[in-house]
């Protein structure tokens, strides 16, 4: 299956301090990491909306 | 088939604003209309979960949207839904926003739930029925489904902080509206609520707290939910009966 992507610049010295980061991680290239990273930044995100709507409605009993 | 459901519709709205709620009207008349007085706690993650799976809380297991801190996902469900056993039947079967969980589930349908599933200002509210109608209807012109299940939450978010006042009426409204959209394609429809809603304090049972922080819960959960039928032979009495009514219709028992 045709995947999309699109092109997204960063700094350099930002790529570069990845690239230094995820030596002997298992992740393949800073891409890979980044995208790996913002999936998961925006997984939590939506997380965090679905746990305070909820608490809004009463569905979440308060401590 | 064509199944809608609407989170926490109430005949105690419905009834005494029938005549702004021309879809609904129609239906009931064309068809046959009852009240589902719950033998089972009026709560939306057990009462939509045991409409599709024929089971009771006790049997699914599943009683939260949050467990421990941990989102309920649909695989934390050990339990198979009437989809799963239409599709490997070979029936056609999808399901749009079905709020057994959250976000709401869909199943063979493509479809990004507004507000990450849990809308609960009124302009979400209101893009959630526009939404969910836009996809309920590329669903029934473009695929055809013998079955679509298909769910409206806003009027139980609605009610939860806006209980008695006149913005729950404009909604229903809004629900009837969409609700006309989706009758024109297909002869047999059932509309049918979890539980229904009442005055905080004439709740019989207690399922809300009495404060959150976006302020006081105005009303809370009634057992008591709408039913209604056209050309759908079945006695639907409880919220299992829906599934018995659709395996029987379609797998044959």
């Amino acid at each position: 299956m045709k995947k999309n992507y699109v092109t997204i610049s960063i700094p350099r010295e930002l790529y570069e301090k990845v690239a230094e980061m995820i030596k002997d991680t298992g992740f393949r290239s800073p891409t890979e990491f980044i995208i790996f990273t913002l999936r998961l930044l925006l997984m939590e995100r939506s997380e965090r909306k679905v746990i305070e709507g909820l608490r809004a409605l009463g569905y979440l009993k308060e401590e | 088939m064509l199944i809608i459901g609407v989170d926490s519709a109430t005949w105690d709205v419905i009834l005494p604003n029938i005549d702004r709620l021309p879809n609904f009207k129609r239906l009931m008349e064309e068809g046959e209309y009852s009240t589902i007085h719950l033998n089972q706690k009026p709560w939306s993650p057990e009462v939509w979960c045991s409409m599709f799976t024929g089971l009771t809380p006790e049997e699914h297991g599943h009683h939260d949207f949050v467990v421990d801190g941990e989102i309920v996902r649909r695989e934390d469900i050990k339990a198979e839904f009437i989809w799963d056993l239409l599709d490997r039947a070979g029936v056609s079967v999808k399901a749009l926003n079905v709020p057994f969980i959250v976000p709401p589930y869909n199943f063979n349908v493509d479809f990004t739930p507004v507000a990450g599933g849990v809308p609960v200002e009124v302009d979400e509210l209101l893009e959630e029925i526009e939404k969910v109608t836009e996809k309920a209807l590329e669903v029934l012109r473009n695929d055809k489904p013998e079955v679509f299940i298909v769910a409206y939450t806003a009027l139980d978010k609605l009610s939860h902080l806006h209980w008695g006042e006149p913005v729950l009426v404009d909604f229903y409204e809004k629900v009837d509206e969409a609700i006309g959209k989706l009758l024109p394609y297909d002869d047999e429809v059932l509309v049918i609520s979890d539980h229904g809603f009442c005055d905080y304090d004439a709740a019989p049972i207690r399922t809300l707290p009495r404060r959150t922080p976006k302020g006081e819960i105005k009303g809370d959960h009634h057992p008591d939910a709408i039913l209604i039928k056209k050309n759908i032979p079945c006695d639907i009495t409880q919220p299992i009966d829906v599934f018995r009514c659709i395996k029987a219709r379609y797998l044959g028992d």
